[in-house]
């Protein structure tokens, strides 16, 4: 499991993917793309890395650690977005759009937005940790 | 295209149920992937198939009464992704239970102790 | 509004009854017993309001979708029954606590003694058919955890068991009935219900629901083979339970819905008729007992007998003897059992062949036990023979035919001298004559502490008291037995009634009575040649038959193999599908737009359909794996073609990722790819996944005929930018109108992760 070629191409393009994945996921709310999409192609780009060069060099961008905690902080954003409005009176879930805020390419910016965040943490985070737990354990046979 | 799609979600169905009754674990497990590609598309086209319309407001995008129906969209979506986390599940379960028994028959894992 | 928590208080301080035991030791039971003590100056307190003939209520909600309130209603009827119920209570935490004086589980009897409290006042003061059916049940239950007190012997644990399975199977059928009481009669609230019932076409099929579970509760022959065996529980469950209060919830129940149900033919004749076997049944069934607390139960189970035969007459002879009758009762067989229970604890036995002449060892207990058996055989001066003359004055008075009256007459007077014989027994038996008892080396015999000698002692001074005044309790009995019969009278009680028939008769069964004890054993041992426990057997069977057959069943069921499992689900669905299909065939192939298909279409279908039959053609593990693979990759190609594009991204994405775990799986599965199924079996699986194939084609086809119901979508539509801001409306979907399935699923998919992380930790 040891490419060089594949390895350096990776390297080199990796930022680019990972800002491909924050674009998508944040012009999903609008055009096709979004928390799932935008996560599962971020950790596609790593675990293309850990394919390629091994958890080693995986574990440079994301170490298995990282992706537990991403998981772990994902969900509880999401959770809170959930739960949170409950303590303004407001029903669970409920989408608050603060006014004004708008950014030229992704729209208004809203509570949604940072629940969307939470998947995106979530996929990346589940994804990346299955995949490099098991590429370790082929690895140490 | 509905014919063509009532038949791949025909074969899809068969060849799972067929997979899914083999005694192999790792047949088993692929068995299972087929029926889910099965009902996700069994979802798809019961939501109506129309070429070239988005589920997409906005410039551009098609006429309401023509858009594709986004409600069966969303789910499948949310049926991909959780097969997916199901089927990495049981695969790595099913590599467990090799590790630990020495078996990939399914037969032979009736029972919990060794 | 004090009247729901007085009734639920038991609930509230039943977790801290061990704490109770833990802090105040020896001296829990008269800790506990302050809880039921303050039940009866609450209930004493109403006491004149009720007398006038007025009603508490109060009402909390509970379930108000299922007509389902905590209603609580406190009339005559429900005071004399709640006033028993506490009282009784006390005495018995007061004796409880001596008697099980160090007992390592001291205070989970009281907890469990606490809840059955509350349940059984629950069930007398509930006005709600459903909310006394979960009181009911929960003295059921608590009346198990109880009787199996002592589950570290097996007989405990069986006597447990069978009260359990029959009371509870009785509570099943009278839910049935309360379900069609409620239902003909437009209301679950019990003093709402109309008399008008006796007329529906379904009166006597919820008649005979309703009375299974009174009669297994009561326990009425055939179904007393219970009570017998719940003396297995400590002596103090045995005397409040089992004789003064859950085994009148029956009683109560036929007494609380007498004013809907009764007056008819089938009331008079089912409900009289059961009663008087068991009054009979009872009183002879308990001459061949020799245990002191057998002995008890079965008169218990003649007089419940008594009880439900008078609800049967009905008419205010036979009413106002039942209330007194209960009254009575409690007195006398409460006392009784705690005094047994004095015995057994002095003198290690029950066994009455073994004891007689205690009466200079323990003098206070054989005055005390001579006193209740005097009631219990209908002596005058006390309540007992104001029972007895009330009794024969209603069995004078049946709605019999008049050969049938008789016959009643008679059998009344039959269980009132084997009453007499019996009380005889236990009183003169065990107390006078040559002196005999178990010994024990240097423990020198005497009467229990006075904790447990209070308990009977105030039992038996009510009895005489209200035995020599009986007119005391007129205005309770008057109140109680107008609330069974439905308008209210006055009641004139008196020690006296002048030379009648019924005193003649009296006389006429305690002479009789002491005659039968003379002859005592050559009785018993005639009863005992001719009775055999027929309806004991018989629950034994059926109980070993229930659980060998759902072994049996459960083995050829549950027989472990997944593909079995998964056949029967399989082709059932496809019988359901086909079904339809056959229904519907005309329509399957009617839309027009089915031929409107593109050429590279019929490619892309044709492909698909070659990749996926040649997952299941394939040998090799690795070629399997790259065509489910190819197959993503084209439905996710079918996704873009038909207007899906996060579909599309989303299959793609995670076809792929998919492929890469399972390569990463293969490195440590077995190398080969065998199938370990015989050609048999592979043409057997053949053909069910083709008519599985063929009912998903066939659904296909089916549910694109139908319409689907637009108003979901175009509410999406139409709200997706104006409400949430976002013109991807799959992904307004999924973030914001069903955001709910989206957290639940990233839970479930973070909770996976988690449990892969784990199988993949350690070695």
């Amino acid at each position: 499991m040891d490419s060089l070629i594949v390895r350096t191409a990776t390297k080199t393009i990796l930022p680019l993917l990972l800002m491909f994945a924050i674009f998508l996921f944040l012009r999903g709310h609008n055009e096709p793309g979004g928390g799932f999409i935008g996560g599962l192609v971020a950790a596609a780009a790593i675990i293309l890395l850990a394919v390629s060069g091994g958890v080693r060099h995986a574990e440079t961008v994301t170490t298995r650690q990282t992706a537990q905690r991403m998981m772990a902080v994902g969900l509880l954003l999401a959770w809170l977005t959930a739960v949170g409005p409950i303590l303004w009176g407001k029903p669970l879930l409920y989408g608050y759009w603060p006014p004004g805020w708008e950014i030229l390419g992704i729209g208004k910016l809203g509570t949604p937005l940072l629940f969307d965040l939470g998947v995106f943490f979530v996929v990346i985070g589940m994804t990346l940790l299955v995949v490099l737990q098991l590429v370790d354990r082929v690895e140490k046979r | 295209m509905a014919l063509m799609m009532a038949l791949i979600v025909g074969t899809l169905f068969a060849t799972g149920t067929y997979m899914v009754l083999r005694r192999n674990i790792v047949k088993m497990i692929i068995g299972l992937g087929l029926l889910s590609h099965a009902a996700n598309l069994l979802l798809f086209t019961m939501g109506g198939l129309q070429r070239g319309a988005p589920p997409l407001l906005g410039e551009g995008g098609a006429k309401p009464e023509l858009m594709a129906d986004p409600v069966p969209q969303a789910l499948i979506l949310t049926a991909i992704v959780i097969g997916f986390g199901v089927m990495a599940f049981v695969l790595v379960l099913g590599y467990r239970t090799v590790q630990e028994t020495h078996a990939d028959d399914l037969d032979d894992l009736r029972t919990t102790s060794k | 509004m004090l009247l729901p928590f007085i009734v639920l208080s038991g609930l509230i301080a039943a977790p801290f009854a061990p704490l109770v035991v833990r802090a105040a030791k020896t001296r829990a039971g008269w800790v506990i017993a302050l809880l039921p003590a303050l039940i009866v100056a609450y209930l004493a307190a109403q006491l004149p309001l009720v007398l006038t003939g007025q009603v508490i209520e109060a009402e909390w909600p509970w379930v108000p979708s299922l007509d389902l309130t905590l209603a609580f209603r406190l009339d005559g009827l429900g005071l004399l029954f709640a006033l028993l119920i506490s009282g009784i209570g006390t005495l018995i935490a007061i004796y409880g606590g001596s008697y099980l004086k160090g007992h390592p589980d001291l205070g989970r009897f009281f907890l469990y003694l606490l809840v059955f409290m509350a349940a059984m006042l629950g069930v007398v003061l509930s006005d709600n058919l459903l909310a006394l059916f979960v009181f009911w049940e929960m003295t059921s239950i608590s009346s198990y955890l109880l009787i199996g007190f002592n589950h570290d012997q097996e007989a405990s644990r069986k006597g447990a068991l069978k009260a359990l399975l029959i009371t509870g199977l009785g509570g099943l059928f009278m839910l049935a009935g309360f379900v069609l009481l409620g239902e003909m009669g437009g209301s679950y609230t019990i003093s709402q219900l109309p008399t008008t019932l006796s007329t529906m076409p379904l009166y006597l099929p919820m008649l005979i629901l309703v009375l299974i579970g009174a009669f297994t509760k009561s326990a009425q022959w055939p179904f007393h083979i219970w009570l017998p065996d719940a003396m297995q529980a400590p002596t103090p469950v045995s005397a409040y339970l089992h004789s003064a209060t859950m085994v009148k919830a029956g009683v109560f129940l036929l007494a609380r819905l007498s004013p809907v149900l009764a007056d008819t033919p089938a009331w008079l004749y089912l409900v009289s008729g059961f009663g008087l076997i068991t009054m009979v049944a009872g009183g002879i069934l308990a001459l061949k007992q020799s245990d002191l607390k057998a002995i008890l139960a079965y008169t218990t189970i003649g007089w419940l007998g008594t009880l439900v035969m008078l609800l049967g007459w009905g008419g205010h002879y036979a009413v106002e003897a039942a209330m007194v009758g209960v009254l009575t009762h409690a007195l006398y067989k409460g006392a009784l059992f705690m005094l047994a229970g004095g015995i057994d604890h002095e003198t290690g036995t029950r066994d009455i062949h073994l004891l007689g002449g205690l009466r200079r060892l323990m003098p206070v207990s054989a005055v005390l036990t001579a006193a209740a058996a005097l009631s219990m055989a209908g002596i005058p001066l006390l309540l007992g023979f104001v029972a007895k003359e009330l009794l024969l004055e209603a069995a004078l008075h049946t709605g019999y035919p008049d050969w049938l009256g008789w016959l009643a007459v008679v059998a009344v007077v039959l269980a009132s001298l084997l009453n007499v014989a019996i009380a005889l027994r236990l009183s003169y038996g065990v107390f006078f004559g040559p002196e005999r008892y178990p010994k024990r080396e240097g423990y020198k015999l005497h009467d229990p502490y006075p904790a447990m000698l209070l308990g009977p002692a105030v039992l038996v001074v009510l009895s005489l008291l209200f035995g020599v005044w009986p007119g005391g309790l007129n205005g309770m009995i008057a109140q109680a037995s107008g609330a069974v019969l439905g308008e209210s009278l006055t009641v004139k009680l008196s020690l006296w009634h002048g030379i009648n028939l019924a005193l003649i008769l009296s006389l006429t069964a305690i002479a009789l009575g002491v005659g039968v004890y003379l002859v005592y054993g050559r009785v018993a041992n005639g009863v005992n040649r001719v009775l055999r426990p027929t309806f004991n057997n018989a629950y034994e069977m059926t109980l070993a038959g229930m659980l060998s057959g759902a072994g049996r069943l459960t083995g050829k069921i549950q027989h472990g193999y997944l593909r079995y499992y998964l056949m029967v689900i399989l082709v059932v669905g496809a019988a359901a599908v086909g079904q339809a299909m056959i229904r519907y065939a005309g329509t399957l192939f009617s839309r027009p737009d089915l031929g409107n298909i593109q050429a590279y279409e019929i490619m892309i279908g044709v492909l698909t359909i070659t990749a996926i039959v040649m997952i299941a053609r394939t040998d090799d593990r690795y070629t399997a794996i790259v065509l489910l693979g190819v197959v993503g990759a084209l439905i996710s190609l079918i996704f873009v073609l038909f207007s899906a594009p996060d579909l599309a991204l989303t299959q793609l994405l995670i076809e792929t990722l998919m492929v890469i775990v399972f390569l990463l799986v293969f490195h440590f599965l077995l190398r080969d790819f065998p199938d370990h199924t015989s050609t048999f079996d592979r043409k057997r699986d053949l053909l069910i996944s083709l008519v599985v194939g063929a009912a998903a084609f066939g659904l296909v086809l089916l549910a694109i005929n139908i319409p689907g119901d637009p108003t979901i979508t175009d509410y999406f539509v139409a709200n997706s930018y104006t409400e949430a801001n976002g013109l991807n409306i799959v992904n307004v979907i999924l973030v914001d109108f069903r955001s709910l399935d989206t957290l639940g699923e990233i839970s479930v998919l973070a909770i996976a992760g988690v449990g892969i992380y784990a199988l993949l930790r350690g070695k």
